[in-house]
């Protein structure tokens, strides 16, 4: 009996090593966001950030570098800005008022570095050269001078790795600029597209997409991207709009984390989206 | 004797730590939109069709596993991913290593695995019933898969090979 057991494991060997690794990885899927899971992805991202920062540097030209940032960073600023005054020209000051809407005019922004970027069928992260060390902590929404990059995921001391906009596993809530109307903001895995927009609603080509205040992962306003075309005008409940991000990730070097105090509420339980598939 | 035997299984692992970097830091450079080759499953393809199903089946595993570790993918997506890659190209692993690895067929190989890789992972990362599996697995299946194809063409051929270094 047991040579029989045997003479059947040898047979069929790769087939059960096969098995017992496919049930080892959906096990393992299932603890993606444990939180030891967390400290080892950190401990890894630490040393493989450290090594491949020494190869980022390759890509720059250090003497450039600082004045480079200054004016990205000023572009941002000016993005930021351009956006609030754009918001303001739109929506009614009293009622802003009212809502005791936080003053934003100033943003406190963290430059950053993309030190590596994985590029992945649907989900694009990129790694960035500063971490909890600089008070970038997950949630923290990322911005380049254009408009937003992601949110950061994860943090080791020095890194972080950032989700982007193009990442199945990150939704947020946004809004037309004009209108208002929220919709939800969903990387489908070949198109950023808007969701949950009423079929009545008169949709502008090249209208802007921000994100939203009533969002739980960014609450200010951050531009997204502008309307390409209405993906479904003939079918369903909603429209589904196809948009056009304003940052160009492939193009994309230096980021600026936006270093926005999370409420207790929101590190307690709102974050937990994120960490949400 | 025994040390030769581990040390050629240690080989793949030796490569696959520079070839991460360059994978994250180098490759993005050359996508097309978001697409890149995949020069990890290339490594995992090798060490399938030289050293067979089931040292290519764990080395796909691990490496997988690690390059979802440092890249902030789901954990163990990649891997289960490079697992069925090696798996599958473990098929075309003979005596006469010469015949897949020094011709097109490795590049048929790589690009069989690499559908598979690309495939799994999309559908394991991207699971919804409202998607059109067709057009996500023709998109981002079939099309990385080609890219990676592309790329090990180039080292199949621009690669001297040494008449007989194969038939060893």
């Amino acid at each position: 009996m047991n040579q029989f057991f045997i003479a059947l494991l040898r047979s069929f060997k790769a087939y059960l090593i096969l098995i017992a690794l496919v049930i080892a990885s959906f096990m393992l899927m299932s603890i993606s966001e444990h939180e030891s899971t967390q400290r080892l992805r950190s401990l890894a991202l630490s040393t493989f950030s450290q090594v491949s920062g020494i190869f980022g540097y390759v890509n720059f030209i250090s003497d450039m570098r600082s004045e480079n940032e200054k004016l990205r960073r000023r572009n941002a600023e000016l993005m930021l800005e351009n956006n609030q005054l754009r918001e303001f020209g739109l929506e009614n000051r009293e009622l802003r008022d009212m809502l005791a809407f936080e003053d934003t005019s100033s943003y406190d922004l963290i430059a950053a570095e993309v030190i590596a970027k994985s590029f992945l069928a649907d989900q694009i992260n990129f790694t960035i050269n500063r971490g909890a060390a600089d008070s970038v902590k997950p949630g923290m929404p990322v911005i380049s001078q254009t408009g937003l990059v992601g949110i950061v995921y994860t943090t080791s001391d020095k890194y972080s790795i950032v989700r982007t906009y193009k990442n199945v596993n990150l939704k947020l809530i946004v809004k037309l600029l004009n209108s208002g109307t929220p919709g939800i903001l969903k990387w489908n895995g070949t198109e950023l597209v808007m969701q949950g927009i009423p079929k009545t609603l008169q949709i502008q080509k090249g209208e802007r997409i921000v994100t939203s205040e009533v969002s739980s992962l960014i609450g200010i306003n951050i531009p997204v991207g502008e309307v390409a075309r209405i993906l479904n005008p003939e079918s369903g409940l909603f429209n589904d709009l196809l948009l056009t991000p304003l940052a160009d990730l492939n193009s994309t070097d230096n980021i600026f984390v936006m270093r926005m105090i999370q409420s207790k509420k929101v590190d307690n339980y709102e974050l937990n989206y994120l960490n949400t598939k | 004797m025994n040390n030769n035997k581990y040390l050629k299984y240690l080989l793949p692992v030796a490569y696959l730590i520079p070839l991460l970097f360059v994978q994250v830091v180098f490759v993005p450079f050359i996508s097309i939109e978001t697409i890149i080759p995949d020069l990890i499953l290339i490594l995992v393809v090798h060490t399938a069709v030289k050293h067979g199903q089931i040292p290519g089946t764990l080395f796909g595993f691990g490496a997988g596993l690690i390059f979802d570790l440092v890249t902030g993918n789901m954990l163990a997506s990649s891997a289960l991913a490079k697992t069925l890659a090696g798996f599958t190209a473990g098929y075309f692993s003979t005596n006469r290593i010469d015949i897949n690895l020094g011709s097109y067929r490795f590049i048929f190989i790589i690009v069989l695995a690499a559908f598979i890789n690309s495939s799994t992972f999309a559908l394991v990362t991207n699971f919804d019933l409202n998607n059109n599996f067709l057009k996500l697995i023709f998109e981002q299946g079939i099309t990385p898969a080609l890219y990676t194809g592309f790329v090990s063409a180039i080292w199949v051929f621009t690669i001297p090979k040494k008449q007989g270094d194969w038939l060893k």
